[in-house]
């Protein structure tokens, strides 16, 4: 069975089956604003879908901030442990479901996988929420993507409006064997829902408006040395929030953390827009200027993804608007080469 | 505010066609109708892209240092540095004044629009009160009224939203809300200047000892260590920032968490009679990390221990570069005698 | 204390920054006088107390120092005229910020010792001791890697 409808009175019984054997993750609310956050939580009560994304992305469950790579003693390496156990991930929104397989795409793959990143999503389900409410932050159709989007997600779920029950859409054998799991607490679903379901996609992506980015990576390509790059660049601060937000920006630094001859190697996140980021040991920095950072960012998504991945890097999510301290909009750099003559 | 925004244009255009200035650095109107985000403008037309509302948070200051930096320049034949006009709230003002300290900004190279402040709303605690109240509509305009402010969707909603719950907490404790030392003022009014008694800090230093480690560690345990604080901050303008050297490397690069709270006491501590609490690291933090109770210690301490605000005169020496024969020594240990 | 300290026989380590002309040579005149102190401080020495940058204290806590103890000449006597007189201002600050945050005040301790001072340096070494002793391993700001 690949659709099933999850009826609300099932929910909650359904999240206490799935913790028995796994961790949950889902968006709850981080005490702040009102805004989300990834979060542990035990039952459907903690879980908070606001039209308004989590503040940061389900990257960090899969990559995250700070990972200790190896222990090391003297020059004794020591085991390397490597992140174990079952999680569910619910609510991810397609626009982060999709980030996850281009992140795929740098970690796997290739004959180089990464052995941490790799543990995380074979021992992980993720259960997309579909998007009703767009926010005017949200761009994913600009970026090929859509609010009912199912890239990446093992399960896509959506609200039908019918006193709160969830049908659910398996997208993968993972998603066809949580249901199958899962089936007691789900029933049947007919062809009325699934109408109803594609009208609310319809829907939901009426209300956003598409830029139209056709042509975009020629645009970026030919508009390498133009001015743009500075005037529309002049405000940016330089800090690391659009990267760490962004649920794709997947670079990082490697530091040694020693204390006498005891240690710990670890990884954590970078963002190619702090200055120092592309210093040589020599002194020399072949980006040194805010226009030549925020220009590789840009060309990094738009351009050199498509040749390397054959896919933007961009999955419209609209953190980096939301949350840029200056306001610096990505939609904006993208309108003013795609109108470049 | 329109009154406001057109004052601040038409000065603009005044200077560029005067050939006063270089550059003006101001704000425009921002994503999706409301927000507002700096800009820099290089001419009386570009000039007419300046707006001024409720949501003109940032402070400006924070462009001056890299604009007037500078490489060595040969005896005799030094560049001229830019001219630069900005338009700055009080809380800019004082940052700029600190900087002219510093020597960082010349004050004799800037041109101060000063704009009296009526508190500053929190832009994205109104995008999410839109996103509750009308789903992910497209704002169009923002009208910044004396007791709300109302906004215009794109479907031809107006909504209005009460001000003072959306203003920044920071705002409603502003001691400073005119800016002084500007080079022209613009009309308007500014809210009633006050510091609630200092009542945030004070909340804070009546909380026993363990109960104030919980809350600092709770705060900075959200910490990302994207250095947005850092970034939007005027006086930190380190090329080499504490935290980034490698040798020695005081703190680690992760968010391991001694390493991010040493960050941030460090980097509070060098805001020492520097920092005007203009609540830009606030602002720009993506976690909505509350530094307040840290940086207005530090802030107090400098008044009472040094009797030193910063931001109101270029003469008065940096508390920290100088001394008194009398300055306060109660810290000192005395060791007991036998 | 903890009963766990106690029964392994903790002892507390105090990093000491003793500025070279004054309190360094106030501390040798101790040891040459044959007088006893407790064997807890590490001495750094510095060649003045303006030389210490809130960094120095804020890394031994973070490798697992228990205390911090820093010395200087006494104002009016700096070695550099007016190198402790700076200090003294930052000093100050360093100690409200870190004692606001929740670090136990009697952990980071700031002192003026001459080099004639051998007693007075003793005594010192003796309070701060017992001070830190009093509080236990310091955890707060203590890095494990």
């Amino acid at each position: 069975m690949d659709k099933a409808l999850l009826e609300r009175k099932n929910l909650d019984a359904l999240l206490v089956a799935i913790r028995k054997v796994a961790k949950l993750f889902a968006p709850a609310r981080d005490g702040r604003d009102g805004e989300t956050a990834f979060s542990p939580v035990e039952s459907t009560a903690e879980i908070h879908l606001e039209p308004v994304n989590t503040r940061l992305s389900a990257k960090g469950l899969f990559f995250p901030q700070r990972e200790t790579l190896m222990r090391f003693s003297g020059s004794a390496l020591s085991d390397v442990t490597l992140p174990t156990g079952a999680f569910v991930v619910f609510g991810v929104r397609p626009c982060d479901a999709r980030s996850l397989t281009w992140l795929d795409c740098v970690f796997i793959g290739g004959g180089q996988e990464d052995p941490y990143f790799q543990e995380r999503r074979k021992s992980a389900v993720v259960i997309a929420m579909a998007c009703d409410q767009p926010c005017a932050s949200c761009f994913c159709t600009s970026v090929g993507g859509s609010p009912y989007g199912s890239e990446g997600a093992d399960l896509l779920a959506s609200a039908t409006g019918k006193e709160g029950a969830l049908l659910f859409e398996a997208h993968s054998d993972k998603g066809g064997e949580f249901l199958r799991t899962y089936a007691d607490f789900f029933a049947a679903v007919d062809g009325d829902t699934l109408k109803e379901r594609d009208e609310r996609a319809a829907a939901a992506k009426r209300r956003m408006k598409a830029l139209d980015c056709a042509d975009l990576k020629e645009k970026l390509d030919a508009g390498i040395d133009s001015p743009l790059w500075d005037t529309l660049t002049k405000t940016c601060l330089g800090c690391g929030v659009c990267a760490y937000l962004c649920p794709v920006c997947h670079c990082f630094d490697i530091t040694d953390e020693k204390r006498g001859a005891e240690g710990v190697r670890v990884r954590s996140w970078d963002s190619c827009q702090f200055p120092r980021f592309t210093l040589h040991a020599s002194g020399h920095n072949p980006r040194p200027l805010k226009k030549a950072r925020m220009r590789q960012r840009i060309m990094h998504k738009f351009s050199y993804a498509v040749e390397t991945a054959g896919t933007v890097f961009c999955s419209g999510c609209g953190r980096c608007v939301r949350a840029c301290p200056v306001n610096l909009d990505i939609r904006r750099i993208l309108a003013a080469f795609k109108d470049l003559q | 505010m329109g009154d406001a925004a057109r004052e601040i244009r038409r000065i603009a255009a005044e200077l560029f066609d005067g050939k006063k200035i270089d550059v003006l650095i101001g704000f425009e109107k921002g994503s999706d109708g409301y927000r507002s985000r700096p800009v820099f403008v290089s001419s009386a037309a570009e000039a007419e892209r300046l707006a001024w509302d409720a949501t003109c948070s940032h402070n400006l200051a924070v462009y001056l240092p890299s604009l007037f930096r500078r490489g060595p320049q040969k005896k005799g034949a030094e560049s001229a540095p830019p001219r630069v006009g900005v338009v700055a709230k009080a809380c800019d003002m004082r940052s700029l004044i600190a900087l002219a300290k510093e020597k960082q900004a010349p004050r004799e190279s800037l041109f101060v629009i000063g704009v009296p402040c009526r508190g500053m709303i929190d832009a994205r605690k109104l995008e999410a009160e839109v996103a509750r109240a009308a789903g992910g509509v497209e704002v169009t305009a923002l009208v910044d009224g004396e007791e709300a402010v109302s906004v215009e969707t794109a479907d031809g909603r107006a909504l209005s939203f009460a001000r003072e719950p959306l203003v920044h907490d920071a705002c409603l404790e502003c001691r400073f809300p005119v800016p002084r030392g500007a080079d022209v003022m613009v009309e308007g009014h500014a809210r009633p200047a006050g510091n609630n008694g200092d009542a945030l800090l004070k909340e804070f230093a009546k909380l026993s000892e363990t109960e104030r480690w919980q809350k600092f560690q709770a705060e900075i345990s959200r910490c990302i260590r994207c250095y947005a604080c850092r970034q939007a901050c005027p006086t930190c303008y380190c090329t080499e920032c504490f935290a980034e050297t490698n040798s020695p490397a005081w703190i680690g690069v992760t968010t391991e968490l001694s390493d991010t709270m040493i960050f941030h006491i460090v980097r509070i501590f060098h805001q020492a009679g520097r920092c005007s609490e203009c609540d830009a690291c606030v602002r720009a933090c993506p976690m909505g990390i509350d530094l307040r109770p840290f940086t207005k210690k530090i802030a107090a301490d400098v008044r009472e221990m040094f009797g030193f605000t910063p931001g109101f005169d270029l003469e008065t020496p940096p508390p920290l570069l100088t001394f008194r024969e009398d300055d306060q020594q109660g810290f000192i240990t005395e060791p007991h005698r036998g | 204390m903890s009963e766990a300290a106690m029964d392994q026989g903790w002892q507390p380590r105090i990093v000491a920054f003793l500025c070279n002309w004054c309190s360094y040579a106030g501390a040798d005149l101790a040891g040459v006088s044959r007088m006893q102190y407790p064997p807890s401080i590490r001495v750094i020495r510095v060649p003045c107390s303006g030389r210490i940058n809130p960094l120095f204290i804020a890394s031994a806590l973070q490798s697992g120092a228990d205390g911090v103890l820093v010395s200087g000449c006494h104002p009016g006597d700096c070695h550099y005229l007016s190198g402790n007189l700076v200090a003294r201002r930052k000093f100050a600050l360093v100690k409200s910020l870190l004692a606001h945050v929740g670090i136990e005040p009697e952990r980071v301790q700031f002192s003026w010792v001459s080099a004639s001072e051998g007693g007075r340096f003793a005594s010192l070494v003796e309070k701060v001791t017992e001070d830190v002793r009093k509080l236990g391993p310091q955890k707060k700001l203590a890095k494990v890697p």
